[in-house]
């Protein structure tokens, strides 16, 4: 079925799909991710089964909220937005069908393959050859079809969400087929062309970037329609757009040696990884500026408005994650905070405050309106959610603070004679009481995204306002 | 010493990019270009004109439009 409008004529169709899958896959990886932190606080939830596993189900859980939750409501938001702004219907709706599908394909591989322990160990980076090509074959189709309907764009300009969308799209690509460069053994198995040091700076070139583009600047294009359009004024500065979007494009790609302080890897490498992060906070600052002074004369908004407020809250979470980050890239900070939970808590600081709020945000903004219903089925819900959403991210990033300083304290611990002054067990035992308060946390975020998908239920239940067809939703 | 090398290219090419897409652009432009997200939705177009006293016809000028300002660009609202 075509969902197109006479005038401008857009597609919906596949904003629906994605909108729905984003919402699917959110409950399933969150819930993963519940139960790997309960089998952190009572190990024997591993139940001895090599497939339930922590090792196993932990990239399991990163990659569904990474590419199932996230990508899904990139594709969604993408789509949502060129053609809103450009003022045109997608560019080869067919092509971009394909994408739907063969994104939830890619979700299925990673599936049936991690539980197995079938994986490249790369973070982030886990689906093998065969699944990593397919991959690149769909996101391809997707730069085809996001490109080419800003190409046959209605408008002038090209609207600064979409520079944003299109250097996600881009710089996505580009990492994925670097990192993923590796000879196939077998149906299964492949092992990277890098060795040693320098398979682990391009791991985490892309790592870094995975983060900077994938779960940023992809987002920041859904942030610079979103926030705009819920609150009803234009974006702040138009020109402080275009200055964040260059500066976070110049300066991101640079920075992913951070995460290999005090390896092997060459120390001026790892100093520029620093100086880099720690210019970044500028442009990012300068971005959550603009997003949250997009309220300026609609404040008062917030308080009946908790779409509103989920989109504002993102923005102060990635203010807090994006202050955070560079501070930890500053490599006397890593010596105390690396490999600890401090790293969780910075990670979750930005993947529930920023991504999946934002996400939250903009979805409750979109639904309603590309399925033709006049608002969300209770605005009580959206509300308990936000309150639900916002309680467990405070609990899971403070316990997590609380636990990675207590780790980084006691492992660098020593006697007067040289010797550890605490065992690791001791320091595991010291985070027990943090992994109980995180479990609650994600317990809290958990039970919100139930909430939105009773309430999504219910307003595809509801009945379309007369003369509206479902497909035919315009504002 | 590359460490300094490839700071120096990150500045340059900020700059170059920022002068390309920001060097002859009119304030006015940015104010029309900020005005896209609502440049197909009647009602919302209408409610940010009279909160922020800018047009609705594309281009930056504030208050009623009359259209004879040099900027005009009926959109498809």
């Amino acid at each position: 079925m075509d969902t197109t409008l006479p005038s401008p004529a857009y597609h919906y169709r596949v904003v629906r799909q994605f909108a729905l899958m984003t919402v699917v896959w959110g409950v399933v990886g969150m819930s993963l991710g519940v139960f790997i932190a309960a089998q952190l606080v009572w190990p024997a939830l591993n139940f001895d089964l090599p497939w339930l596993s922590f090792g196993r189900l932990r990239p399991l859980h990163t990659n569904l909220v990474i590419f199932a939750f996230g990508g899904c409501a990139l594709f969604a938001t993408s789509y949502y937005t060129v053609q809103r702004t450009c003022q045109a219907p997608l560019f080869a709706p067919r092509l971009a069908a394909f994408t739907f599908w063969g994104w939830q394909a890619v979700v299925a591989m990673l599936l049936v393959t991690l539980p197995q322990g079938l994986t490249t160990t790369k973070e982030y980076a886990e689906l093998e050859f065969g699944g990593a090509v397919w991959l690149a074959i769909v996101w391809v189709a997707y730069a085809v079809v996001f490109f080419g309907t800003v190409v046959k764009r209605q408008t002038r300009h090209i609207y600064v969400g979409n520079w944003f969308f299109g250097a996600f799209i881009l710089v996505t690509a580009m990492l994925h087929v670097v990192n993923h460069a590796a000879i196939p053994v077998s149906a299964f198995k492949s092992y990277p062309v890098y060795a040693g040091a320098t398979d682990a700076m391009v791991q985490w070139w892309y790592g870094h970037n995975a983060v900077g583009f994938f779960l940023t600047t992809g987002f920041l294009g859904m942030m610079y329609y979103f926030v705009p359009k819920q609150a009803g004024r234009p974006v702040y500065s138009y020109r402080l757009s275009i200055v964040h979007f260059w500066a976070l494009i110049t300066l991101y790609i640079w920075a992913g040696p951070h995460h290999l302080h005090y390896t092997a890897l060459p120390d001026w490498a790892q100093s520029l990884g620093m100086v880099m992060s720690l210019i970044l906070l500028a442009p990012s600052w300068g971005g959550m500026i603009n997003g949250m002074m997009t309220l300026s004369g609609a404040w008062h908004k917030l308080r009946t408005d908790p779409i509103l407020r989920f989109l504002v809250v993102s923005l102060a979470f990635y203010g807090m994650s994006t202050f955070e980050g560079p501070m930890m890239a500053i490599k006397t900070v890593n010596a105390l905070s690396h490999y600890t939970d401090w790293t969780i808590g910075h990670v979750h600081a930005g993947a529930l405050g920023w991504v999946a709020m934002i996400t939250f945000g903009s979805l409750y903004h979109l639904i309603p309106k590309v399925f033709g219903r006049e608002r969300m089925y209770s605005i009580g819900l959206i509300n308990a959610h936000f309150w639900l959403a916002t309680i467990g991210t405070v609990l899971y990033i403070a316990s997590m603070w609380v636990n990675g300083i207590t780790q980084g304290l006691m492992w660098r611990a020593v006697n007067r004679d040289g010797t550890l002054t605490y065992s690791f067990v001791e320091a595991l035992e010291a985070s027990h009481p943090g992994f109980v308060v995180r479990l609650m946390g994600g317990a809290f975020f958990l039970t919100g995204m139930l909430l939105m998908a009773f309430n999504v239920w219910c307003t595809l239940g509801q009945r379309a306002p007369a003369g509206q067809h479902a497909g035919l939703a315009r504002v | 010493m590359a460490s300094e090398y490839w700071l120096v290219v990150a500045l340059v090419v900020f700059y170059l990019a920022l002068q390309r897409q920001l060097g002859g652009t009119r304030g006015r432009e940015l104010d029309d270009a900020a005005m896209l997200p609502f440049a197909d939705d009647e009602a919302a177009a209408r409610r940010v004109e009279r909160a922020t006293g800018r047009s609705r016809t594309g281009c930056g000028c504030r208050g009623t439009c009359d259209g004879g300002c040099p900027g005009r660009m009926d959109l498809p609202a």
